[in-house]
């Protein structure tokens, strides 16, 4: 009987920040960057509960979460709205589209 | 004798000063009406009002002498002791200690001089309207603007209380003196003659402002030279900075030093310009100014003796004395009035004027009276010798002008001051009359002046005649008029003048010397002035026959005589017969006069608008078909040469000598406060003081009995007989014993020599530098500029070139895709992450 301990979250949240890292960087679609980084705060999610639950004690760590998943929802709120503000002006939602600032 | 001058001393105070506040008012009228026709002067003449030119000059003149006329009554009604007038107008500049003010003073001697220069000069404006009306060169307005602005200026010079109006007077009078000599200057000769009299009397006025710098450093004390024996009497306070800044008339007073000379009267003492001031610390002993000055010396010559010898070389120019007389006989270029006014009554006797106003300052130096004396007396004896062989009536004048000016610096040069001044007095009467006449004589012969073209005019011309006349027995010195009394005791005080000296070295044979030129030069003055007369005025007249006669014998008539003075420049000295007759007329006929009603083929008669008189007087409609013969001059001239006639015989009571009245001359009374000097002569028994005088007398008959002898009818061939004999002196006489010529080879000639040397140092050597400098500044200019090109252009450009290159290598990073930047942050905290690694 494997006993799940403190590694294996640890090992979880990691997977989820590297995929959503991976997400991030490759993904062209702006949706699908926001999901990207839906993913990276979710690994660190799971990090902050588990360090609460094996190592500190206490609720700070969940309500730590809390937050962050409030936060989640809101960036997620205000990063559709630029990608829709994207789209108005390039007719696009190609990350690659929106480059005018290069010059 | 020196216990009295010391006595004298200690009794002068300082002058008492009485404010007035009109003394302007004197210079004023004349330089407003200066520059009223000089405004508008041209245009009333060209509009037919010539009448307001000459209305506004003598308004000027008459009215300036009215105020002076009023001035001499205000002073004559004050205490002796008190006249002095004084009215400042402003500070002009203050300077350390120095202040000088534009003010006005008057005492007895400059109100003497003011009232000459307004009465004689009114009476030649009054003149000059009727000898100037038909003038050639059509610029009425021209020659009263500057006869207007002569009179300001002369009275500046008379009436300023310090040197530095005084020299601006003295200068104006010579800016005007060329002006109106050269008034005709169409005529090369005659703008020549005016450039002429301007230059030589820079000469002179050189001389004076060494002469002033030199009397203003001696007064200096702090700055005399170091390791003089005797100024321990004079130091300056030591608290006093002689150069300490004051910005105005305060301050300038209260850093100068002040001497208590008792009743509580403060004497400035140090450098100053002011008349009053020197006077006052010069004459009073108590100051130690007159010590202190007396022995001081530069490079070892008494700094009195050149500070009263430069400023005589400034009256030399001035007063046309040995050797800077030069300019006075071709001063005659200019009109005639001018010559009455100017180089004979007034801007000539200012050299005189100078050294009597500074007469405390001669008597303290014997050496500079015995130079004044001395050249007085060449001057005196020289320039009438010159005179006794002229065909020129003009130039008989100028050279009589220039020796009687030699008697009045006899006169201020012995000792005799009053004399000199009443020389000065009487000689403005006489010569203002006889030039007058002369002008009067040139104008009734149609502009002839070769008196060899004259004669019999006494039936032609009687109140010239007799006008001429008494001023000749004037000048030749016989008692019933002026020239008498003043030459008499110049020349008598000269004889028994103690106080002369030469190089410091008393000669006491000087003063008998200066007697025994002075007695010849009168008894040439007499030969002369009578020798004009007779030529003039008996015998027939020579003017409408053939003339030739006499230039046949003179070979040198055309040089000699270059007759600068002729007024209409017709040069009649040529021998041609008729040459006259048609030329003068024809001139004559050009110059019509406005609004005249013409007076016939005589054409000549209208010289002024009221001439009426004169002319139905003498009975022209006889002569009429002739047209050449001469005529009296209208009444404003006839009645001035009889003002100045009768002038010269009633000035002769300002000056009755003491032998005969037992009291001083009145004019010797009234000069007494201005002339404080005391100068010592011998005392003579009275009855060689009555053979002196007939002396004088007899000098004046020889003259006269000679000249009678010789030209009372114009028919004696004796002058011829002692022109043959003795031709080669009488040519040397003639020609004015060559000094212009000399003049020519000594000054004028090493001049344009040293000019030429200078020009052709210029073209060569100078422009050759400024060439080489030149050419030299831009080669290192080249340098430069290639180093600022290449080596600092190069840097600023290098750097501007790599960050232009760095800037577009570094573009390509920035794509703009938020992707590749994440590869970057990624790839740096990748690199962050392994390194810690590693250095762990």
């Amino acid at each position: 009987m494997v006993h799940v301990g403190l590694p294996h979250f640890l090992v979880l949240g990691a997977l989820l920040f590297s995929a959503g890292l991976l997400t991030v960087a490759t993904r062209r679609n702006a949706v699908g960057v926001l999901m990207g980084v839906e993913l990276i705060l979710n690994g660190a999610n799971v990090n902050f509960v588990a360090f609460n639950h094996y190592v500190t004690g206490g609720v700070s760590g969940q309500v730590f979460a809390l937050f962050v998943i409030v936060l989640a929802a809101a960036e997620a709120a205000v990063g559709l709205a630029i990608v829709l503000a994207i789209f108005h002006t390039f007719r696009s939602i190609d990350v690659r589209a929106a480059d005018t600032m290069r010059e | 004798m020196h216990e009295a001058m010391h006595e004298a001393a200690h009794a002068l105070g300082p002058l008492a000063v009485h404010h007035v506040g009109y003394l302007w008012l004197i210079p004023f009228f004349p330089l407003a009406g200066s520059f009223i026709n000089l405004t508008l002067g041209w245009r009333w003449e060209r509009s037919g009002m010539k009448r307001n030119v000459h209305v506004v000059a003598v308004g000027a003149m008459l009215l300036s002498l009215a105020v002076a006329v009023y001035a001499f009554f205000q002073m004559r009604a004050l205490d002796p002791e008190h006249r002095f007038l004084q009215d400042t107008l402003w500070n002009a500049f203050t300077s350390g200690r120095l202040s000088v003010d534009f003010g006005f003073a008057l005492d007895p001697l400059s109100m003497m001089m003011v009232l000459i220069i307004t009465f004689i000069g009114s009476l030649i404006h009054v003149f000059s309207i009727g000898y100037m009306w038909d003038d050639e060169a059509k610029a009425y307005w021209r020659f009263f603007m500057w006869l207007n602005l002569f009179v300001f200026s002369m009275l500046l010079l008379v009436m300023g209380d310090n040197f530095a109006l005084m020299f601006f007077g003295w200068e104006g009078v010579g800016l005007c003196s060329y002006g109106l000599i050269a008034y005709y200057y169409t005529d090369r000769e005659k703008a020549a003659a005016g450039m002429k009299a301007f230059v030589v009397n820079r000469f002179g006025d050189f001389g004076f402002v060494i002469g002033l710098l030199l009397l203003f450093w001696g007064l200096g004390g702090a700055w005399a030279l170091p390791g003089d024996g005797g100024r321990a009497r004079y130091e300056p306070t030591p608290g006093v900075n002689a150069t300490a800044p004051a910005a105005n008339m305060d301050e300038a007073l209260a850093v100068t030093p002040t001497v208590e000379v008792g009743h509580g009267q403060l004497v400035k003492i140090g450098p100053t310009l002011n008349f009053r001031e020197l006077r006052d610390q010069v004459v009073i002993e108590k100051t130690g100014i007159a010590e202190h000055l007396k022995n001081q010396k530069v490079w070892g010559v008494a700094l009195l003796a050149l500070v009263g010898i430069f400023m005589f070389v400034g009256a030399m120019g001035k007063s046309a004395q040995l050797p800077l007389y030069v300019w006075l006989p071709d001063a005659m270029a200019g009109p005639t009035p001018v010559s009455a006014l100017i180089h004979a009554a007034t801007m000539v006797t200012a050299g005189v004027y100078m050294v009597a106003r500074l007469n405390f300052i001669y008597a303290l130096s014997p050496s500079a009276m015995g130079w004044v004396a001395l050249i007085g007396a060449l001057t005196a004896i020289f320039a009438a010798s010159i005179g006794f062989f002229q065909y020129d009536i003009k130039k008989v004048l100028a050279y009589s002008t220039v020796s009687q000016l030699g008697f009045m610096f006899i006169g201020v040069g012995v000792g005799v001051y009053w004399a000199g001044a009443y020389h000065l007095l009487t000689h403005a009467f006489f010569k203002a009359c006889l030039f007058l006449g002369s002008g009067s004589v040139i104008l009734g012969c149609h502009h002839e002046q070769d008196m060899r073209k004259m004669g019999g005019l006494k039936e032609y011309m009687p109140i010239t005649r007799w006008t001429y006349l008494i001023a000749c027995v004037a000048i030749a010195g016989f008692p019933i008029a002026n020239g008498f009394y003043s030459k008499d005791e110049i020349l008598w005080k000269a004889f028994t003048s103690q106080h002369l000296a030469l190089f410091g070295v008393p000669t006491p044979w000087l003063g008998p010397a200066i007697y025994l030129a002075g007695i010849i030069a009168a008894t040439g003055t007499s030969f002369y002035m009578f020798r004009s007369y007779f030529m003039t005025f008996t015998g027939k007249y020579r003017g409408g026959e053939g003339h030739q006669h006499e230039h046949g014998e003179d070979p040198h008539a055309s040089v000699a005589a270059p007759h600068h003075a002729d007024p209409h420049g017709h040069h009649d000295a040529h021998p041609e017969p008729n040459h006259v007759t048609g030329h003068v007329h024809e001139a004559h006929g050009k110059v019509l006069h406005l609004g005249h009603d013409a007076h016939g083929d005589h054409g000549h008669d209208a010289h002024a608008a009221n001439d009426n008189a004169a002319h139905g007087d003498h009975g022209h409609g006889a002569h009429g078909g002739h047209g050449h013969t001469p005529h009296e001059s209208p009444w404003t001239i006839t009645l001035v040469l009889s003002t100045l006639a009768v002038g010269s015989i009633l000035t002769c009571f300002l000056g009755l000598p003491a032998l005969w009245t037992g009291a001083p001359p009145a004019l010797e009374h009234w000069l007494e406060p201005t002339l404080p000097a005391e100068v010592s002569f011998a005392h003579a028994p009275h009855w060689m003081e009555w053979l002196f005088q007939g002396l004088g007398v007899a000098a004046g008959a020889v003259g006269l009995v000679f000249a009678w002898a010789l030209y009372k009818d114009g028919r004696s061939t004796v002058p011829a007989r002692i022109k043959e004999r003795f031709l080669s002196a009488w040519t040397v006489v003639y020609n004015k014993y060559y000094v212009d010529e000399l003049y020519d080879r000594i000054v004028i000639q090493p001049s344009l020599a040293w000019g030429r040397l200078m020009s052709w140092l210029d073209g060569h050597l100078i422009d050759w530098l400024v060439n080489f400098a030149g050419t030299a500044t831009r080669f290192f200019a080249n340098i430069d500029g290639a180093i600022d090109k290449y080596v600092v252009d190069g840097a600023v450009n290098l750097l501007a070139n790599a960050t232009i290159e760095g800037g577009r290598s570094m573009r390509r990073i920035q794509t703009g895709r938020i992707q590749t930047y994440l590869y970057g942050a990624l790839a740096g905290g990748l690199a962050v992450i392994l390194l810690n690694f590693l250095i762990h």
